[in-house]
């Protein structure tokens, strides 16, 4: 069993990073680029999309700081499958700049992929996640080649940044997550018993045990400060089988980090459920 | 026994920026502050990769080091100078020796832009020089990016510094290459040692021999072909002259020389005096050739109470811890050297005496006699930490890339400081 994943930290999330700075290569009117980090996941409400067609575009982040990622994900509603997306890092606003990975998304989901493999994996709602090696600096950009005629980008969400993935997979009873089924119910007067919009709802307990002292930051960061105060993340169950990866939200509850009997380091163990689950 | 979590009080650098995404440790949005970076200009550095990049002022440079180029370094540096006009162009300018061949811009993959010159006359020497205009009578340092070209002499290419007014050799290099790895001879002056690029690209680093006379005519010689009876070629550029005895990183230079003004790291450290523990490990990239005190980490500024880590200007390291009343220093044993990767340990112990251990290039740690004691002041003059000098101002600005700087609570070994996250 592989180790799981959490990508809680986005650059694109200015709530999360008040101090960053999104542009774009351009922005057509009511799809601006700040929608592609509110983690709003409905594209008829949320997304961003330039105005010229078969145009390279981009849209860009300058931190406030120095910042290292590994990890993006394109949420689904992406139009980008069999199209080239180049990750990009600069100190300079992309005067120089370092490609980290110019990717041809994949279009079909495939069973046991890999996070670490280009290209990435797809998840069966139509999410591309990839993670890459460690890079770093003040400037990110999401580069996208032109599409083709009469094509343009549509990103609903995008998340980068750097990922939480402890040394041990997660403690059993495991799953890829569970599914919480709701629907009203009503029965007619002749008994026939209908059913109300059906919703299929990914929820789990997660358990996360730490295998050293030094995992402690990281832990403390990505699940105590960032997954522990509601804030949606991307969680890969096993790293071997990305593609099962899903957009999670802690529940409200009392959760940590914390010692407990049966290990001599720290532990974590909090419920998830799906957010925004994508209606059936 | 190892450091406790909540005793790692202070990480910073590139091992940092790996582990936690940012220079500086944070383990929660409260604590994600910006540190505070100054730097007056743009400044070269290399990515990830080995391609040679640019930050725009007041932005840190990440330098990647390694022979995968994959292990970052926070590099901090004073201010530095390349007085070589045209250093990616031959073609202005520089004057040619004879009638050598030349392809602009023949390559560009490492992110430096080098000629390939070339010395097609099997009769007289060919090449390019450049005079320089150095200030002040002292020894100078020149560096030079050089790859091994299509068509390759047998006894290599040759770099000069002369002066040609008493006239006399400053510097005479020969690169041979073979396999597109060079073997450098000095016979006039000295090899530093060089700096890897991408793609087969080297930077070498020399200073001169003897002091160099300012109001004479010196010039930078490059020769593709070292013996006159030879052909063959070679890529070169980013050539850089300094009045400095270390090389700094690369400037550019077009029309006017290039200044890369100093870097200022600091930030906020609200642990008070106290026992504790400071690492550091690092790539000297200037210290150890430095006169002055080359600042590796200062705690509250240079008016006591303060607590330093510096170069003693002799190559060595020095800690110094002082209450305001009494200052106190251990100093390290051995000399370090350009380039060396370096490790130090300063232990201030509960009686606020203090000692220093230092491990050179990996090698066995070497530890200090430990000094007498004295009491801790209750603050420090002020509650800032720099790295890379010791206060604010130009004076200790030291010159080297930080893999690791952590500072713990209690005495710990260097092992223990070495596995602490």
């Amino acid at each position: 069993m592989g180790r799981p994943v959490i990508l809680a930290e986005s650059f694109f999330n200015t709530r999360l990073f008040p101090n960053h700075t999104l542009t774009a290569s351009e922005e057509a009117s009511g799809r601006d680029v700040g929608q592609i980090g509110s983690g709003r996941r409905m594209k008829a409400l949320n997304h961003w999309t330039p105005t010229s067609t078969n145009t390279a575009a981009w849209v860009k982040v300058a931190c406030n700081r120095v910042r290292a990622a590994d990890m993006i994900v394109l949420d689904r509603g992406h139009n980008l499958d069999g199209k080239v997306v180049r990750i990009q890092v600069s100190s300079d606003n992309f005067t120089t700049y370092t490609e980290v990975v110019a990717i041809t998304l994949p279009s079909a989901t495939y069973p046991y992929t890999r996070v670490d493999e280009v290209p990435g994996a797809k998840v069966e709602e139509g999410a591309w996640l990839y993670r890459f090696p460690v890079h770093a600096g003040a400037y990110w950009r999401i580069y996208i080649d032109a599409m083709g005629a009469g094509l343009l980008p549509q990103i609903v969400g995008l998340h980068l940044g750097l990922s939480f993935s402890p040394a041990f997979p997660e403690v059993k009873p495991f799953s890829h997550g569970l599914y919480e089924l709701d629907y009203e119910q009503t029965k007619s007067t002749a008994a026939w018993v209908g059913a109300g919009q059906i919703s299929q709802r990914r929820t789990k307990r997660l358990h996360l045990k730490l295998a050293d002292r030094a995992e402690y930051g990281s832990a403390r960061y990505h699940v105590g400060q960032l997954v522990l105060r509601a804030r949606p993340y991307w969680y890969v169950p096993d790293d071997d089988e990305a593609e099962n990866a899903w957009f999670a939200r802690a529940t409200p509850q009392i959760a940590g980090l914390q010692i407990m009997g049966d290990w001599s380091e720290f532990q974590a163990e909090w419920d998830a459920v799906e957010q925004e689950p994508k209606l059936i | 026994m190892s450091v406790r979590p909540n005793d790692l009080v202070f990480f910073a650098g590139g091992e940092c920026l790996e582990r936690y995404g940012v220079l500086v440790k944070r383990t929660s949005p409260a604590e994600d502050v910006a540190e505070t970076f100054t730097r007056a200009s743009t400044g070269a550095y290399v990515a990830k990769g080995g391609v040679a990049k640019s930050a725009a002022q007041d932005i840190p440079r990440v330098s990647y080091t390694g022979s995968l180029f994959d292990t970052p370094g926070l590099l901090l540096e004073g201010a530095g100078t390349n007085l070589c006009l045209q250093s990616e162009n031959f073609g202005t300018t520089w004057t040619a020796v004879g009638t050598p061949t030349r392809s602009a811009a023949a390559h560009t993959a490492s992110g430096i832009t080098l000629d390939l010159i070339g010395d097609d006359d099997a009769a007289s020497a060919e090449g390019y020089y450049m005079p320089i205009t150095f200030t002040g009578n002292a020894l100078k340092t020149v560096s030079v990016d050089m790859k091994q070209g299509a068509s390759t002499p047998a006894s290599g290419s040759s770099f000069q510094l002369v002066d040609t007014t008493v006239p006399a050799n400053r510097l005479v290099v020969t690169i041979a290459w073979s396999g597109g790895v060079p073997t450098v001879t000095a016979s006039v002056g000295t090899y530093l040692g060089y700096q890897l690029r991408a793609d087969g690209v080297y930077r070498f680093l020399f200073v001169t021999a003897t002091t160099v006379i300012a109001a004479n005519t010196n010039r930078v010689y490059v020769y593709p072909c070292v013996v006159n009876a030879e052909t063959g070629n070679v890529y070169v550029g980013a050539v850089q002259a300094e009045d400095s005895l270390f090389p700094t990183s690369y400037k550019k230079t077009t029309t006017v020389a290039v200044v890369r003004s100093a870097d200022a790291f600091s930030t906020a450290f609200l642990m008070p005096p106290q026992a504790m523990t400071l690492y550091a490990k690092f790539v000297d990239a200037g210290n150890a050739r430095s006169t002055g005190q080359p600042g590796v980490l200062g705690i509250g500024g240079t008016t006591p109470p303060c607590l330093h880590i510096y170069g003693d200007g002799a190559g060595h390291y020095d800690v110094a811890h002082g209450n305001g009343v009494i200052g106190l220093y251990a100093a390290s044993a051995a000399a370090t050297a350009f380039g060396d990767t370096v490790e130090l340990r300063a232990v201030v112990a509960s009686t606020g005496a203090v000692s220093l251990g230092q491990a050179i290039n990996g090698g066995a740690e070497v530890v200090s006699a430990v000094t007498a004691a004295i009491t801790f002041a209750s603050a420090w003059t002020t509650s800032v930490l720099w790295l890379g000098a010791l206060d604010a101002s130009a004076t200790y600005k030291g010159f080297a890339s930080f893999r690791s700087v952590k500072i713990a609570r209690g005495n710990y070994s260097l092992a223990e400081m070495q596995e602490a996250f």
